[in-house]
């Protein structure tokens, strides 16, 4: 039978130790480090074998036709599927002549976090995107259109008014959204998108959708969720969702598995909850800087026991009566 | 072990109910899209094929069956086009090479095979990360030498490698890469 496809921050994890220990200057230590880490977990060891497997299978490609054919100018296979299936609207005009001389104009990034890590990114235009833990974007400006494609994770988007101009697009898996006012809220769920609009309008196209028929507007103090087809009626906006821009996670009669899930974006590994506790409500907020220490609280405030099968794999369980 | 085998007699029923129901529609709507029937046939059989084929305890999305449908026949479709503008590339590249160099049928079928993996996890990276990539895996240029030659530093090409991993990982555990 297939095989559970596997998380993609074990991936990420896995992926970075396999490129550093590529380097012939990685030292024994870390060699010993990447061992340990494979080790820990049945899902560290396969997602190891799946990148070893597929760096063997690239180097059988040597050079000549197939290198050719994977150097292959990719807008066209991509305008093709773009023309047929209507995915993205690219309508912008060309900017005008005079701002091509401005050299941040064109400008291109890749930018992640790690599990834990939140930071600001500060774009040319003075826009400035807040990363939550585990979360990236490709960013691409020129002349006609700045976007940004939200590729995991969460992020708080604040951008400048322009005189040039240019839309501010943001890309997700499943919707176009256009930013037409300043200060967004925006996050990648399994397939869906949440979106906020905390200052001014905002417009979401599902990819799915034809025409102008699954367009949806959110103006300011609203939140909506969106799938590939369809955009859930608008919302008031959650406040707790903003909590995680101050280091904090709130927690009003939260069932645990829902916090356990919650904390486990902000801790490396893996964070399980036993479904004999998973109805256990808990209140309360939450400093993120040390999930550790939220874990412990846990088993004094609520009748579980937090169990540490290694550093990377704890579950909190119903605790046993002595 | 019975719990398992009931849900997957019922998920069988779910995916025949959705075929009775979605199939004609599904058809239509890609021809539609594609203007090719053959195509089209071919695409949403593959779309229930795809269902079929899913970890037998992945919930099947029947609350909006045709959405779930349409995206799926969608991926499939750019995945497609991708494979046949890929083939048309090697076929092309092949055709500048020497008769004699030339490998035979059998041995193309296995390249395309494999290319047609490591394009999957190319097309979802951005250009650079692509670069990087194919001088590490194709050329085997070290890091370093990568870094000096895109302008660089060897943590950047590291970061722009562990992308193309990540994904071929996790494209590789969705089962995606054996299709």
């Amino acid at each position: 039978m297939s095989e559970t496809p596997i998380d993609r921050r074990i991936a990420r994890e896995a992926a970075g130790w396999f490129v550093r220990l590529q380097n012939s200057s990685a030292c024994a230590a870390e060699h010993a480090a990447g061992a340990e880490w494979r080790a820990q977990h049945a899902d560290h060891e396969r997602a190891w074998q799946l990148a070893e497997r597929f760096s063997a299978r690239t180097q059988q490609i040597a050079g000549g036709a197939g290198r050719a054919a994977l150097e292959r100018p990719r807008s066209l296979d991509r305008r093709r599927a773009l023309k047929t299936l209507a995915l993205l609207i690219v309508a912008a005009p060309l900017g005008l002549a005079a701002h091509r001389s401005l050299p941040w104009r064109e400008w291109q990034a890749d930018e992640r976090t790690a599990t834990g890590e939140q930071r600001a990114l500060h774009l040319p235009d003075g826009a400035q995107i807040r990363l939550n833990t585990g979360s990236a974007v490709d960013i691409a400006y020129d002349d006609s259109v700045r976007r940004v494609r939200l590729i995991a994770g969460e992020m708080l988007v604040e951008v400048p008014r322009e005189p040039a101009m240019r839309p501010f697009i943001v890309d997700t898996a499943e919707a176009e959204i256009t930013l037409l006012g300043s200060r967004f809220l925006l996050r990648q769920y399994p397939h869906t998108t949440y979106l906020a609009a905390l200052e001014g309008a905002v417009q979401v196209r599902p990819r799915l959708s034809r025409g102008d028929e699954g367009l949806m507007r959110l103006a300011t103090g609203q939140q909506t969720h969106v799938n590939s087809q369809a955009a859930e009626p608008a919302v008031k906006l959650a406040q707790n969702r903003l909590d995680w821009l101050s280091g904090v996670l709130r927690a009003e009669k939260m069932r645990l598995d829902d916090f356990i899930t919650e904390l486990g974006r902000y801790r490396p590994g893996l964070l399980r909850c036993d479904p004999a506790v998973a109805g256990l409500l808990i209140s309360g907020a939450f400093q993120l800087r040390d999930i550790d220490q939220i874990l412990r609280a846990l088993s004094q405030t609520l009748p579980v026991s937090v169990h540490y099968r290694t550093a990377y794999w704890v579950t909190v369980t119903a605790r046993v009566q002595a | 072990m019975q719990s398992t085998s009931s849900a997957s007699v019922h998920r069988h029923q779910s995916i025949d109910q959705l075929y009775s129901h979605h199939h004609g529609w599904l058809q239509g709507w890609l021809r539609n899209r594609l203007g090719n029937a053959a195509d089209a046939a071919d695409l949403a059989q593959d779309t229930f094929v795809r269902l079929l084929c899913r970890a037998p305890d992945e919930p099947l999305n029947v609350a909006t069956p045709r959405a779930y449908l349409a995206t799926i026949a969608n991926r499939l479709t750019i995945n497609l086009y991708r494979r046949r503008s890929l083939e048309q590339a090697y076929l092309d590249a092949l055709a500048q090479t020497p008769e004699e160099l030339a490998p035979s049928l059998e041995h193309q079928a296995l390249v395309l095979e494999a290319l047609d993996e490591i394009d999957q996890v190319l097309a979802v990276l951005p250009a650079k990360h692509r670069q990087a990539f194919l001088m590490a895996q194709l050329e085997g240029y070290t890091q370093e030498e990568i870094a000096s030659r895109m302008n660089l530093n060897v943590r950047s090409v590291q970061r722009y490698l562990a992308r193309a991993f990540e994904e071929c990982i996790v494209l590789a555990s969705q089962g995606a890469l054996h299709e």
